[in-house]
């Protein structure tokens, strides 16, 4: 088994560049086929970005961990549930936030029914409302990157899981939600699904224009309405990593990266939102 | 959870038991249809009491549960939706076919070990 140090961000980096950085450097030359030992050790800080595609890894792959038990780090990732996460909402609804601003790492599967499923994601999505108390009439515009960024994990990824996680900077004032998932990825949903071969580029751009994969011209809306919402809406930042390419809009500038080396088989989002401090209309982002 | 209406004649269902305060996804809703379409009654009644929340992809398969069971010769009647879900609904009902936005260009393309440098 391999072992992977996980170097440290670059100090006061803690944007969505920086970190995608460091999830670089952790998983480029790794495959989710083999297991590894990931050292926790040297790391000060975990990022959402980070700790929800390394808690799939590990599920996924089989991999083992360490840190300090008694670190603040050590104690931050018991506390989420790293890297099991919580699947069912018995546990769920009994976490005690006890004054923390985040949730547990919360699994969604698709062994589990429909119901129990939807169940477990509003349990989810009241939780962060919880820990972000936004503005009264905000709440739609908190809920709904969520609901359409989870919902599309089981509508096109065929993955087995999604993951998410959520994080409030009381401090900082804002909310990093990540969302991931190990299913088959942009590239390969649109070449089984329509037969184009696109690269990680050009699916990821399909993507984000609303082209679909499904046969009605009335489908294609999630995702792009989404980032519209974060970006546009509440004044945050996106992430999109999926394949070797990954495309961030951040302080509203748009970037996007080849990853040499490193290949994420599934989805990756994170997002940055300040928390809402007043109300927001999300109906002109939804067309 | 269904409960039949005797003066009324029609299947009632409350979401939020039945499926969750907060409804995002498409499965979900088609299990319920095809239960629907299963059922002998010809009229039923989707209650969204203490609903919170659609997302858009839902108030999409409702709209379309609704048409399904039309082209069946049933009715059903959404009910009780607050201002957010009533406004999530209008948007799908007047903006049914998406917009490609193909203006939408990726940035250009930088190699992410250019920036660790």
């Amino acid at each position: 088994m391999k072992d992977v140090t996980i170097t440290l961000p670059q100090l006061g980096d803690d944007s969505l560049v920086g970190v995608l950085r460091t999830l670089y450097a952790t998983l480029a030359n790794t495959s989710v086929q083999r297991q590894y030992h990931f050292n926790l050790r040297p790391v000060q800080w975990v990022h959402p970005l980070l700790a929800l595609p390394l808690s799939a890894f590990i599920q996924r792959s089989g991999s083992t961990y360490e840190v300090d038990n008694l670190s603040d780090v050590g104690k931050y990732l018991q506390m989420m549930s790293f890297p099991r996460g919580i699947d069912s909402l018995p546990p769920l609804q009994q976490y005690d936030f006890g004054g923390k601003n985040y949730t547990p790492i919360s699994v969604l599967r698709s062994t589990s029914t429909e119901s129990q499923r939807e169940k477990l994601q509003a349990q989810f999505e009241q939780m962060i409302l919880q820990v972000l108390q936004p503005a009264l009439g905000a709440t739609s515009a908190v809920y709904y990157p969520i609901s359409e960024l989870v919902t599309n994990i089981f509508d096109h990824s065929n993955s087995d899981a999604g993951y998410i996680f959520g994080q409030y900077y009381p401090k900082k004032n804002f909310l990093d939600i990540c969302i991931v998932d190990t299913g088959r990825g942009l590239a390969k949903t649109y070449r089984e699904e329509k037969g184009l071969d696109f690269s990680d580029k050009n699916a990821m751009q399909a993507a984000l224009q609303g082209r679909s994969t499904k046969p009605s011209k009335e489908r294609g809306f999630g995702l792009r309405t989404s980032k519209d919402i974060v970006c546009k809406a509440l004044g945050g930042s996106f992430s999109l990593i999926s394949g070797s390419f990954a495309y961030i809009t951040e302080v509203q500038k748009e970037h996007s990266f080849n990853l040499p080396n490193f290949y994420w088989q599934g989805v990756i989002i994170a997002y940055r939102i300040p928390r809402p401090i007043q109300m927001v209309d999300i109906t002109p982002f939804l067309e | 959870m269904y409960t039949y209406n005797h003066m009324e004649h029609r299947l009632h269902l409350k979401l939020a038991q039945e499926i969750a305060e907060i409804i995002s996804s498409r499965d979900v809703i088609t299990v319920i249809k095809n239960r629907l379409l299963n059922q002998p009654e010809k009229s039923f009644v989707l209650d969204f009491s203490s609903v919170a929340f659609t997302s858009r992809s839902a108030a999409h398969e409702f709209i379309l549960l609704e048409e399904d069971l039309k082209s069946h010769k049933k009715q059903v009647a959404l009910v009780h939706m607050n201002k957010d879900v009533q406004a999530m609904f209008s948007t799908v009902r007047h903006h049914r076919i998406a917009t490609q936005k193909l203006d939408f260009v990726l940035p250009q393309v930088m190699d992410i070990n250019v920036l660790a440098a």
